[in-house]
């Protein structure tokens, strides 16, 4: 899977490929042409020809003599229109209101290396706001092959059955919450345990969901009242991370700061809680706690910690605004301190850069 | 008998330097305490950043610093408030 995001023209470009194989050489084919296809659209090169150059160069398996992965692309711009383009993988679904609506599609022949002439699904989607784009690959639909009543696996109709359902039921159903629903659904249709790669991207189009975080104790005193009027007023998820912070915040505000001692052993700091504030918690160790799970997880279950907390919220969100305060915590530099602890701004631009790169969200950085 | 309200500062500093296994005073006191005592977390007190302070990591026992704590030193701090010292 691979995503690009082209902010000068407004468009989204993923991809979704299955390789041939299983391990290191599917990953490697899969990896390869959802690099080089994203790159493709982007650039808008003719279909053709890059199905075609795809096809030549992609590695050859050496027991099969053959190079081969399916793709999914989908190059979706600021108005909603997604040109889609798919070869092999089951089709996207589209769910509109909660119902499945059909896709137009156009067929056209590539060559494709040694396999000759294949079919490629053209479709060009004008999505509303609220629309969900369920792309998956066969591991999803072919799961639980065999099993009772699924002598086919799940199939594409059911599986587009199970998207409106948990669409209906759910309005605010986010992307990512869907795509793991579909993956979960496959892993529980193979008893547990998956025999296929199962891999689902899912688009929704939503108003951008906003979230603001304030960090650290601002450089000057007079600035308190700043963060703490920013916070107050502030329309979408607000988080505070840093003990010292949080205590200002509640102070300007007025309102008591709880700490939970329940959530103790995990190795963070606790959470606390202050009124209208959607998560509080400790600052340096938890957030490069969150810096270590964006860099490896991702897509992983989240953690039952703060952190894992702190993750959730901030992957759900599109924007992200971070208060940084540059106060510099004297204690955390001390020599007799046992750990190094990273300059709190270093730690906010790390954020900034795998929250953008690996994560498509727009982040914004204010030092104060 | 008067409650004891033994705070435990849970902020970086404290939680680097071990207030986390104090936490486990919970399990810890003797019976007759068990209704008295109130354990409770707290964010970062502030103690560590005063220059003459000692080091962290530090539990209030009913207002009453005990630094450099540990399950040991707390439970003298109770026993001490309980005997009126």
């Amino acid at each position: 899977m691979e995503k690009l995001r082209l902010e000068d023209q407004g468009r989204v470009i993923t991809a979704l490929c299955d390789g041939l194989g299983s391990g290191v050489k599917a990953h490697i084919l899969s990896t390869l042409t959802s690099t080089i296809a994203t790159h493709f659209a982007a650039s808008e090169s003719n279909l053709r020809r890059y199905a075609e150059i795809i096809s030549q160069i992609l590695p050859e398996c050496s027991e099969r003599n053959l190079g081969y992965s399916t793709f999914t692309i989908s190059d979706i711009d600021s108005s909603g229109r997604n040109k889609l383009i798919e070869f092999d993988n089951p089709s996207a679904i589209l769910i509109r209101n909660g119902r499945i609506e059909r896709i137009k599609r156009r067929k056209v022949s590539v060559k494709y290396g040694k396999l000759g002439s294949r079919e490629v699904f053209q479709s060009v989607i004008d999505m509303q706001r609220g629309d969900r784009l369920a792309i998956c690959s066969d591991g999803v639909t072919e799961s639980g092959r065999g099993e009772k009543g699924m002598q086919w696996g799940w199939e594409e109709e059911n599986l587009a059955k199970f998207c409106a359902g948990i669409c209906s039921e759910n309005k605010g159903l986010s992307a990512r919450q869907m795509a793991k629903n579909i993956v979960e659904a496959a892993i529980r249709n193979e008893g547990g345990k998956c025999s296929d790669d199962a891999t689902a991207l899912v688009i929704n189009l939503r108003r951008p969901k906003k979230t603001l975080l304030v960090t650290g104790p601002p450089s000057q005193r007079k600035f308190d009242a700043y963060i703490t009027d920013r916070l107050k007023n502030f329309l979408g998820t607000k988080i505070i991370c840093g003990g010292t912070t949080a205590k200002i915040i509640a102070d300007k505000l007025g309102r008591p700061l709880h700490t939970h001692p329940a959530n103790i052993g995990e190795g963070l700091p606790p959470a606390s809680e202050i009124e209208g504030v959607d998560l509080v918690t400790e600052g340096i160790l938890t957030l490069s706690k969150l810096e270590d799970m964006l860099d490896t997880a991702g897509s992983g279950r989240a953690e039952n910690t703060p952190a894992g907390a702190l993750m959730e919220l901030l992957l759900e969100s599109d924007i992200i605004t971070l208060i940084v305060g540059t106060k510099i915590n004297q204690t955390h530099h001390n020599p007799d301190f046992p750990i190094d602890v990273e300059i709190r701004r270093n730690l906010a631009r790390r954020l900034k850069r795998v929250l953008e790169k690996n994560y498509l969200k727009k982040v914004e950085i204010e030092l104060v | 008998m008067k409650k004891i309200l033994v705070e435990i500062c849970t902020g970086t500093t404290c939680h680097v330097m071990g207030s986390e296994a104090i936490m486990e005073i919970r399990d810890m006191l003797a019976s007759r305490f068990k209704d008295i005592v109130e354990i409770k977390a707290t964010s970062c007190i502030g103690l560590c950043r005063e220059r003459n302070a000692e080091q962290a990591p530090f539990v209030k026992v009913n207002g009453r610093v005990v630094p450099e704590a540990n399950l040991l030193r707390v439970t003298q701090m109770i026993n001490e408030i309980e005997r009126g010292d």
